[in-house]
């Protein structure tokens, strides 16, 4: 029953242009440069090492690599990342 | 600093529950530095409970833990308002006068200014730098102007001294011809006209009399203009003074045997070097200098306010000219002897050398048609000395001596 839904829902949020991240809940993240990312829509997080940070969302988890990783702020709707970042990857994500 | 196992649990609670954290760090470990607000800290609790965390405060800072530590330390808080309370009293004072004015008058300005409340330690407050000046003005004849500004604790005060115009020679006189000349133009201003323009001239030859006569005549313009009517012929003694330009005509003479060489000097300029002050802030070089050179430093104010400066470098050298020919020199000597005898004023018209050889020696001689003032003033005394007039006598202009020294004689 759920797929219909979605189907419909992406193909109505096509037709009327409407942005994705918000009528869908998509995380949202900007990356500037490779010290710092601000993402939005997150759901806690999984893991925290100077290394590596694993965030949690709704679609499935972000993790980010890098070095000296430290949390800048942390919010209910947002998360601020800053230090070293290698590399950004996305794991189990349902779509 | 937070320790424990479960750390991102702890994490996520706080941001659920808005409890507002930042700057976190990851140590070895499960060590957790975060920073927060007070009553954030106050909030941790019961997450601390349900996460089995331990929270530890490392270091407090801020406004709050400030001024609960001043209050253990009032003797501080006393002597930091006790120094902000002396300093605005302080500058509140003056404490520096500077006096920009002639040396002679230095005392009396500083008397006055001392009258008028300006000393060392006076409130600003009660000084009004306007006031000042004036006082200042009608309490000395001496100042033309006066300005009083202040700037922080400093009084500049500006004085400039009254000039008085020096006074005139009021003395009766002639003026009489320097050289002997071609007048050009002659213009009375007071005093009578004795010769007339394109006329020649000798040296000492009286040119306006001083001695000036009005005739019983209604046709006499002073007499119809001034309407004063003379019973018998009136003299007055006057100071003569017009404008009066000549041409006249002079010689020189040189010789020379051989040419010289001039010596020329060169200055360049090496090094520009701009000061704020007594630090150098830019250097531009401009050429490099040779041992031959004598090397001498100029030294100017670009902005005086700002001590904004430049120091320039000199190389001077001196170079050899051109070589001069015998002929060349004899005729700067004939032109240096005729420049001799020019006045400051006078000018060289025109120059017609005459040249003379004989074997190697080089003779010059130039005329030169110059051109310039040619009377002078010659002060008489009305009651005595030669060509003294009695009441009736009137001297004739047509009558002029040969030498012109004194043409104004007694008739009969």
């Amino acid at each position: 029953m759920k797929a219909p839904v979605k189907k419909v829902g992406k193909a109505l949020v096509e037709l009327l242009e409407l942005p994705r991240d918000i009528v869908f809940d998509l995380p949202r993240m900007v990356l500037s440069g490779n010290n710092q990312l601000i993402m939005e829509n997150h759901k806690g997080i999984i893991e925290y090492s100077p290394g590596k940070i694993r965030v949690n969302t709704r679609l499935g988890e972000v993790v980010i690599h890098g070095s000296g990783l430290t949390i800048v702020t942390i919010l209910p709707e947002e998360i601020t990342i800053s230090g070293r970042i290698s590399a950004v990857s996305f794991g189990d994500w349902g779509v | 600093m937070v320790t424990g196992p479960g750390l991102e649990k702890f994490l996520n609670l706080a941001s659920q529950r808005s409890i507002p954290l930042w700057n976190i760090k990851r140590l070895q470990g499960d060590v957790l530095i975060v920073t927060t607000r007070v009553g954030g800290f106050r909030q941790l609790h019961p997450l601390v409970r349900r996460t089995g965390c331990r929270v530890k405060i490392k270091r407090k800072a801020g406004l709050p833990f400030f001024l609960a530590q001043l209050r253990r330390r009032w003797a501080l808080c006393a002597g930091a308002l006790l120094c902000l309370a002396a300093a605005y009293m302080l500058a509140g004072q003056i404490w520096f006068i500077q006096l920009d004015c002639p040396g002679k008058l230095q005392a009396d300005v500083k008397k006055e200014l001392a009258r008028a409340g300006l000393v060392i330690g006076a409130d600003k407050d009660k000084l009004d730098p306007n006031e000042i000046a004036e006082k200042l003005l009608a309490a000395s004849d001496k100042l033309a102007w006066v300005g009083v500004e202040f700037h922080g604790t400093m009084a500049r005060v500006r004085v400039v001294p009254k000039i008085m115009p020096q006074q005139g020679d009021t003395r009766p006189c002639h003026l009489v011809a320097t050289r002997d000349a071609e007048l050009i133009h002659l213009i009375v201003y007071e005093g009578q006209g004795m010769v007339e323009a394109g006329e020649m001239v000798k040296k000492g030859q009286l040119l306006v009399s001083g001695r000036v006569f009005y005739k019983p005549d209604e046709t006499n313009p002073l007499v119809r203009d001034t309407g004063r009517e003379f019973a018998e012929p009136q003299v007055e003694f006057v100071r003569a003074s017009a404008f009066v330009e000549g041409r006249f005509w002079l010689e020189g003479y040189g010789e020379a045997a051989q040419g010289q060489v001039d010596k020329q000097v060169k200055r360049t300029v090496l090094e520009r070097h701009y000061y704020l002050g007594s630090v150098r802030i830019w250097k531009k070089t401009f050429a490099k200098a040779t041992p031959q050179m004598k090397i001498e430093r100029n030294e100017r104010y670009l902005y005086q306010p700002l001590k904004l400066r430049i120091v320039e470098r000199y190389g001077i050298l001196e170079q050899q000219q051109k070589e001069l020919t015998a002929e060349e020199v004899a005729r700067q000597l004939a032109l240096s002897q005729v420049r001799q005898q020019l006045g400051s004023r006078d000018k060289i018209e025109k120059i017609k050398p005459i040249i003379l050889r004989e074997g190697n020696l080089v003779r010059v001689k130039i005329l030169a048609e110059c051109r310039g003032p040619v009377a002078v003033e010659k002060p008489f005394q009305p009651g005595e000395g030669e060509g003294e007039y009695s009441i009736g006598q009137e001297p004739d202009p047509t009558n002029r001596t040969e030498s012109g020294t004194e043409p104004l004689r007694p008739q009969g």
